[in-house]
């Protein structure tokens, strides 16, 4: 195990210093050394760069030895294999353990079935517009990550080259209407989700998810701001390293390219580790929030559990009417 | 078995280009893509050197391990082949090749590369080259012609050598003893993790 963590630190360590270091050639003058002659053979240690002048147009094609590329290859193959798997392993386990050692959190239907305006047409429509991008974005780039061994044995070399190239073009085309949607559900719920006082006693108080009271929130509780800002930041992220991506060599070098790849990666499957607590969280963890994204209309008394400052707010602009009271 | 290796002696290269004319020709391999090319290092400085390069056929090639679709396969003679009907133009491979040898078709557009092109050792594909397909996808199969990739046997000053990598390394080792003076054989170590004096 130790010996295959040391390529990963080592590999590490070179992509972050590994900016040109200049390569020196000596004239070469005739020796009878043998010895001399026969060590100077064994080039084994080159420069992590060497360029030169090259006759065709291209001149990335300049560069002649880049044995960094190799460094490449084992975080590519290793490192980013394995975080990648982590991350998602740990946040199935953990929402697995949530529900069988925690549970669900239930709440009493309203007797007369009132419910309360949640989320309007337009931003669940945006929801389910970076949702649905968000899916398939993950599970074509995660085919790229594990296919080759975990779907490749059993769909055969042929089928899953063609299903592969299929999900590079869906990826690189839901790309857009995502960036579209991330953008609009950025802008639709960012002033609910600034961080404010009543956070800190929600996370305090673990949002009453092991017990005890439900601590007050506003429209979005501290933990769902986390989501918000998870989906913005990350999102964003994936979006600057995305279309790095898709202009290769447009924006930076090679090993711009091969840290972005890498990193596009690591926060693609860390966004999967947060999407899958949020879509726990959202159906099986709090019964009753998923109907917020479905119908948009809550029930009365779960808004009042959960977002009671946020209902006592609709209240106030009179947007519940005389029946809630 | 042999295993088959390119070896560039810079002290003889001349940079006349004659190995990238001759492997465009002899695949017809299409403009704006180059299976070989010539890197002059210290351009018009004492030291000056030329390199022919191309994919050298890495033991344990990167660009086989990152290949998100396991399309590349190494012949018994360890020549690096790639499946182009499998590749995606991912250009994974790109990052991962120390030697810059991976060509896409199209560079820049919207990711959508292409299928990946490199030198074949004049090998074909990894079916051959039997029909005019696999020819407009690898080119000739000159290996099994029992002829060695043309690149080397145009050279006029027998800088770039190919063929098993015993018997190219052992002509190196010779003339660097003999002559008195060598750099070192470009790539060898990074493409095959030993040294050309080990034969």
């Amino acid at each position: 195990m130790i010996f295959r963590l040391v390529p990963i630190l080592m590999a590490a360590l070179l992509l972050i210093a590994a900016p040109a270091r200049a390569i020196e050639i000596q004239s070469n003058q005739p020796s009878d050394d043998t010895a001399a002659l026969l060590q100077k053979l064994d080039v084994s240690r080159m420069p992590d760069r060497t360029q030169g002048f090259v006759h065709i147009q291209d001149q990335k094609a300049g560069v002649l030895i880049q044995p960094v590329g190799r460094i490449f290859r084992d975080v590519h193959s290793i490192g980013q294999f394995w975080l990648d798997a982590a991350f998602i392993i740990v946040a199935v386990l953990s929402m697995a353990a949530l529900y069988f050692l925690v549970g669900s959190m239930d709440f009493h239907r309203d007797e007369k079935g009132r419910t309360i305006l949640r989320f309007t047409g337009f931003e669940r429509f945006i929801h389910w517009l970076v949702a649905s991008c968000f899916i398939v974005l993950g599970l074509t780039g995660l085919n790229l990550v594990f296919g080759r061994s975990l779907v490749q044995p059993w769909l055969g070399d042929d089928a899953f080259a063609e299903l592969t190239h299929l999900g590079k073009l869906a990826h690189n085309f839901l790309a857009f209407p995502f960036i579209a949607g991330l953008a609009v559900l950025t802008v639709q719920w960012l002033k609910h989700n600034l961080p404010d006082r009543t956070d800190i006693v929600w996370i305090k108080m673990a949002g009453g998810m092991f017990g005890g009271p439900h601590p007050p929130a506003k429209k979005f509780n501290a933990g769902q701001k986390m989501i918000y800002w998870a989906a913005v930041l990350g999102g964003g992220a994936l979006v600057v390293t995305g279309i790095a991506l898709m202009v290769p060599f447009a924006l930076t070098d090679i090993l711009g390219m091969q840290l972005i790849q890498v990193a596009h990666s690591l926060i693609a499957a860390a966004m999967i580790a947060v999407v899958i607590g949020h879509i726990y969280l959202g159906t099986l963890g709090v019964r009753g929030s998923f109907e917020a994204m479905s119908t948009g209309r809550v029930d009365i008394n779960w808004a009042r559990e959960h977002h009671p400052l946020w209902v006592a707010d609709e209240a106030a602009k009179g947007k519940l009417g005389p029946n809630y009271l | 078995m042999a295993r088959m290796k390119f070896l560039c002696d810079a002290e003889r290269c001349i940079d006349c280009n004659a190995c990238v004319t001759a492997c465009k020709n002899e695949h017809e391999v299409p403009w704006g893509l180059n299976r070989r090319r010539v890197v002059t290092l210290n351009d018009g400085q004492p030291g000056e050197l030329s390199v022919s390069m191309a994919c050298m056929h890495c033991t344990d090639a990167p660009c086989a391990s990152v290949c998100p679709v396991d399309c590349f396969m190494q012949t018994a003679d360890g020549i690096v082949l790639h499946n182009k009907d499998m590749c995606i133009g991912c250009g994974y491979c790109f990052y991962a090749c120390p030697f810059g040898a991976p060509q896409y078709p199209q560079t820049t557009n919207f990711g959508s590369r292409g299928k990946m092109d490199k030198c074949t050792f004049c090998a074909g594909g990894p079916q051959g080259s039997n029909s005019p397909e696999q020819f407009e996808q690898y080119g000739r199969d000159r290996l099994s012609e029992g002829k060695l990739p043309i690149c080397a046997e145009m050279c006029a000053t027998r800088s770039l050598l190919a063929g098993d990598g015993a018997t190219i390394g052992a002509i190196y080792k010779e003339r660097v003893l003999k002559r008195g003076y060598g750099s070192g054989a470009w790539g060898w170590s990074t493409a095959y993790r030993d040294s050309p004096t080990v034969v």
